[in-house]
């Protein structure tokens, strides 16, 4: 190489990293406050506005030992505007911090915004388009106001939205909150127009309690189903693992506790006007309470207890896709999903009345319970 | 420097060169085109590309050391030539610009949030020019160099990807209209477009027999990374969803989630990596260009053309107003000046040459 040339390229890397290294995104880990859980509501008074309520967690309540006595370990804030972006500003002029939802884990939505359509759709388009919003949040409606998450007294765990997370994990072991991420969430409100179900938290005296879930369509909040519901959608879903059942039999109380679940769909009758769905469930698992001294459980009464289950399952989801389908309208199992991906051809037929057909089709449960263990005692 | 480019080094350079900005949008493509049959779209524009890329190779076969430019000269005469030179240098302007100015927008809107985008844009410029002033050695010594990282990072992404993903999202198959169904093709096919630059390097390749089936691997990997993308982002965000989304691929990689979350937000580890991919599109795009005009106007140095681009193209980069009409440019020019520089052109060339029994005898 020519000694020009390698003065020329000399000073241009010299230059070049003088001239390029960038400050304009130089940021200080100081200077962001870190969302980690929004609440949003409605405002009562005013039409149109929303009320958004931010929880910061303090600094040092990431620290080793910080966060002293009972001291919260987070601030809350709230500040009401017509739309997000705006209540954002709002916070930074509260705060010495600016907003950032990079870290966010948690959207609580109030039960006012979500049974209005134009606010609710108007949050929608916010989070789904603001590129900084994580998508690992998890979203949550409320019973009541979403800004009463500000009162939780979070026990055991220091910070809020570890906190809720947490709880909202357990839908693993307990089977009674339904389980949705970011992107299902967004695909089904895209997907079925504004059909959703959400995991449902109730705020009392400080406590959180996540607990069944909440239906919404067409954008708006129509119902909500029980906590025991929600086990039997999750079985009838296939995204159960654990949860116990506990029924009576001959006396006997039984408890069953699952811990693999298997589901198949089935189009039974392809006929357009009585089309037939049967949703085959395979629940394995062990028992997890009998009646000490009740006998020794042998083949027999074990095909017994089985039974017993899988009548009781049956009945129950049952009861539970009749409130899906009959009250309220909603295809939360998926019925007209699994239709369009594995029978096209009837879905063409049907899916621009499907709103009609839905509530008229035949589904079938049918369950299988397996009891593997029975766990230490014979 | 030997400037002899190996035929491995002939497959990597045209996996990254065609691996560009379109990466981020081509699951939205196909997916507005034919809804859930997207993916296999995606594999039939690749095959279309590898068509093209026959006629392509056929012809650099006939004029082994000659490049493009040359080409044309010979087989329509200086004249004819001019037009034809002409499109094939618009479409590489206009697309290598509306490239960069993609790329400058997704690395705003991912990475550099309050950095001005002209400063991405002539920082990336620059850089690009140094390594296509060097020649064609140092940028497919660049891309060697590259090659490995990015598979490696692509393949870590893919399997990250893999648990939350509903991957029935890829039914229904074949429920399509044909006619839209062709158009789908058609779409995809333009997304592997960018393999034409081989005309331009094939004097310096040693074994010239083997350069189809180099590009045949080449495009087969980038098939496979297209598909590997298409199908995880309508699994992971739905069919629907994807076609709603700006930038599906980007989306889905901010939605990976790693277990037990020692790690969030992913995308800051894997986006900087794919500025490599943009840069591998660019880089060779300003040497093609400058090649063009140097042998074009007889000029013996193509490093001179090489600065004079850069204020062209960063000016056609900056003109479009927002992502959108980026968007809308670059689709017209690939559309319809593109598909004729990489189909009519060579295919026209080809002809006229086998009837004027120009070029070397192939034996294959």
């Amino acid at each position: 190489m020519h000694k020009k040339a390698k003065c020329f390229i000399s000073l241009y890397i010299i230059a070049a990293t003088i001239i390029f290294t960038g400050c304009w995104d130089k940021i200080e880990i100081e200077k962001r406050g870190f969302v980690r859980v929004i609440g949003i509501d409605k405002e009562k008074e005013k039409e149109d506005l929303i009320k958004v309520t931010y929880v910061f967690p303090k600094s040092e309540a990431f620290s080793p030992g910080g966060g002293k006595g009972d001291e919260k370990a987070f601030v809350v804030m709230s500040s009401t505007a017509k739309s997000i972006g705006k209540a954002n500003d709002y916070i930074d002029s509260k705060i010495n911090r600016s907003v950032y939802f990079g870290h966010m884990r948690m959207v609580v939505l109030g039960e006012e915004l979500l049974k209005d359509e134009k606010s609710f759709k108007r949050v929608l388009d916010y989070i789904a388009r603001e590129p900084s919003f994580s998508r690992e949040i998890k979203f949550l409606s409320c019973d009541g106001e979403a800004s009463s998450i500000g009162e939780i007294k979070p026990e055991v765990e220091k910070i809020l939205a570890e906190y809720i997370k947490g709880i909202v994990e357990n839908w693993e072991s307990n089977g009674m909150i339904v389980k949705v991420d970011f992107n299902q969430f967004m695909d089904s409100i895209i997907t079925n127009k504004g059909m959703a179900i959400l995991p449902k938290i109730s705020i009392e005296d400080g406590k959180a309690n996540v607990l069944g879930a909440s239906l919404i369509k067409d954008y708006k909040l129509v119902g909500s189903i029980s906590a025991d519901d929600t086990l039997y959608l999750n079985t009838l879903l296939g995204k159960r693992i654990g949860g116990n059942e506990t029924i009576d039999i001959d006396n006997e109380t039984v408890s069953f506790q699952s811990n693999k679940i298997s589901r198949k769909i089935r189009l039974k009758n392809k006929d357009l006007d009585k089309l037939e769905i049967e949703i085959y469930t395979k629940i394995e698992g062990s028992i997890s309470g009998y009646e000490i001294g009740g006998g020794e459980l042998g083949g027999r009464e074990i095909l017994n207890i089985e039974n017993a289950f899988n009548i009781n399952g049956e009945e129950r989801c049952k009861a539970v896709i009749k409130k899906l389908q009959k009250d309220y309208e909603v295809d939360v199992i998926g019925i007209g999903d699994y239709i369009k991906k594995f029978h096209p051809s009837v879905w063409e037929e049907v899916k621009d009345r499907w709103n009609e057909v839905y509530p008229n089709i035949r589904i079938t449960p049918v369950m299988d319970y397996k009891v593997r263990r029975a766990g230490d005692i014979k | 420097m030997n400037e002899k480019i190996s035929n491995y080094q002939l497959t990597m350079f045209i996996v990254l060169t065609i691996l560009g900005v379109g990466i981020f949008s081509l699951p939205r493509v196909v997916a507005e085109a034919t809804n859930s049959d997207g993916w296999i779209t995606t594999i039939l524009g690749g095959m279309i590309a590898i068509g093209e890329y026959y006629i392509i190779s056929k012809l650099a076969r006939k004029f082994p050391n000659f490049t493009f430019v040359e080409i044309a000269k010979e087989v329509v005469g200086k004249v004819l030539a001019i037009p034809i030179i002409f499109v094939f240098l618009l479409n590489t302007i206009i697309v290598s610009s509306m490239v960069l100015r993609i790329f400058g927008e997704v690395i705003k809107m991912s990475l550099l949030f309050k950095t001005p985008i002209e400063v991405i844009l002539i920082s990336f410029l620059l850089l690009a020019f140094l390594l296509a002033r060097g020649g064609i050695e140092p940028i497919v010594r660049f891309d060697e160099f590259v090659f490995p990282i990015m598979i490696f990072s692509v393949i870590l992404l893919l399997a990250l990807a893999i648990p939350d993903s509903d991957f029935t999202n890829i039914l229904p198959i074949m429920r399509t209209k044909p006619m839209d169904f062709i158009n789908g093709v058609m779409e995809t096919s333009f997304a592997y477009t960018d393999f034409e630059f081989v005309l331009f390097i094939v004097p310096f390749i040693k074994n010239r027999e083997k350069i189809f089936k180099s590009g045949f691997i080449a495009i087969l990997i980038v098939v496979a990374v297209y598909v590997g993308i298409v199908i995880l982002s309508f699994a992971k965000l739905g069919v629907e969803s994807v076609k709603q989304s700006m930038w599906p691929t980007l989306s889905m990689i901010r939605s990976i989630n790693v277990p037990d979350s020692f790690i969030e937000r992913l995308e800051g580890i894997i986006m900087p990596l794919w500025i490599l991919f943009a840069f591998t599109t660019i880089a060779p795009s300003l040497y093609v260009l400058s090649k063009i005009i140097s042998k074009t106007i007889n000029h013996k140095e193509f490093k001179h053309f090489c600065t004079m681009l850069i204020p062209i193209i960063y000016i056609i980069a900056i003109t479009p107003n927002s992502v959108v009409d980026a968007y809308k440019l670059l689709n017209f020019t690939v559309k319809y000046i593109g598909s004729i520089s990489v189909f009519v052109i060579p295919i026209l060339l080809y002809t006229v040459a086998s009837i004027r029994k120009m070029g070397e005898k192939q034996n294959a």
